[in-house]
């Protein structure tokens, strides 16, 4: 096996709030991106709008209700799991080219991000831990579809991190020819915008005291990187110079009916 | 059988001439990389699919991946009892497991894929 020269570099970038298109269309080029220079890349990021992303296979018709009655945008992610309410999560995109030793199976790079994230959450006092089993996901056997609760937060996958029963972050992928991405979101605090269906607590609420967000992600993914033996580069704004142009091409595909509408 | 960096695999029947009936799948080894199938999106008898380019796609718990063919043709049978039944590619990867059939268009291609020996090293040697 050859291991890519910059292997050993995590690349974090951090983009100002978008819409759904293009904080998907931004996460399909770091993918090319990570996949041409072969470490690993990983972007944060919110959005300008409360929105509901979808996982890459669920139907649209049942999200539509939930999206309608709160007002949210609708957005479907390349990557696969269930739906998410973003507004008042920190969402992330990390991209590692196949030829990455994180690339081998999705669990790898899936329990990498997660654990940082276990430590990190436990020198803060919170009582976090990863999901040993899969549950509510529906499909397999007998069924066609992932037709498991609609919402990610309501699912539990193995590697999962919940503060208790409250699950707090969860990740799913995409796995490209070139490269693997991994979209994943942190519930920072609870959304009221969807009424019941998104009374889940976040850090807010799960934490004994306030929790510092920019320092919190700083830490995580430094202890990411330290996990893996690789230096964290922080490296500003990913959507700059020609990329934001690039973006912006490529967020029709994610706006348009056909992507949306696929299932 | 040969096989493509990629994980799926392809076989021949009779000589692998132009038209020649090939069946494709996916590797136990990626199948059990995956875990926990839960859908599969398939494509229509009488599409042209392109050797290196995604034919379908598979989702497991945490990962959506496209399956690329390994060789170009055209569509002739597709398993379509498959995506109810996603167990069959965990348990006869190679047998009832089979995605699609195509009418080979180019055997040449085949000359690019790895032999059984191959792929088995490839796999045992790291992330792919």
């Amino acid at each position: 096996m050859s291991i890519p020269e910059n292997a050993t570099v995590l690349t974090v970038w951090e983009d100002a709030p978008a819409c759904g298109a293009t904080n998907m269309a931004a996460d399909e080029l770091l993918a090319e991106e990570a996949a041409a220079c072969g470490g690993m890349m990983l972007r944060l990021y919110t959005w300008s709008r409360p929105t509901l992303s979808l996982g890459g296979f669920q139907k649209r018709a049942e999200a539509e209700p939930l999206a309608r009655a709160a007002q949210l945008d609708l957005v479907r992610r390349p990557s696969g799991g269930g739906a998410i309410l973003h507004g008042t999560d920190q969402t992330y995109a990390a991209a590692v080219a196949r030829q990455h030793p994180l690339a081998g199976s999705p669990q790898l790079l899936y329990d990498a991000v997660h654990t940082a994230m276990v430590d990190v959450l436990g020198s803060m006092g919170l009582e976090a831990a990863m999901v040993s089993e899969n549950r509510g996901h529906g499909g397999g056997s007998g069924e066609s579809a992932p037709d498991g609760p609609l919402l990610c937060f309501d699912r539990r996958a193995v590697g999962d991190v919940v503060v208790g029963p409250h699950k707090v972050l969860g990740s799913a992928q995409r796995r490209l020819s070139g490269s693997v991405l991994q979209h994943g979101s942190l519930l920072l605090r609870q959304c009221d915008q969807a009424g019941q269906a998104s009374t889940r607590p976040g850090l807010a609420e799960l934490s004994p005291g306030t929790v510092p967000v920019d320092a919190l992600v700083r830490r995580w993914l430094e202890t990411l990187a330290s996990s893996l033996e690789m230096t964290c580069v922080f490296a500003g704004p990913f959507l700059v110079d020609g990329r934001a142009a690039r973006v912006a091409e490529r967020a029709e595909r994610f706006r348009s009916a056909a992507w949306l509408g696929r299932r | 059988m040969k096989f493509a960096k990629s994980h799926e695999w392809i076989r021949v029947e009779g000589d692998p001439a132009p038209g020649a009936l090939a069946t494709i799948g996916v590797s136990a080894y990626a199948v059990e990389a995956l875990t926990d199938l839960v859908f599969m999106q398939l494509p229509a008898v009488g599409t042209q699919v392109t050797a290196g380019e995604s034919f379908g796609e598979i989702e497991s718990v945490k990962a959506v991946s496209d399956l690329y063919a390994p060789c170009s043709g055209e569509v002739v049978e597709v398993h379509t009892e498959l995506p109810d039944n996603l167990d069959l590619l965990g348990s006869d990867p190679y047998g009832e497991g089979w995605i699609i059939k195509i009418k080979l268009a180019d055997p040449s291609q085949l000359d690019a894929l790895m032999d059984q020996a191959a792929y088995d090293a490839s796999v045992s040697d790291g992330p792919h």
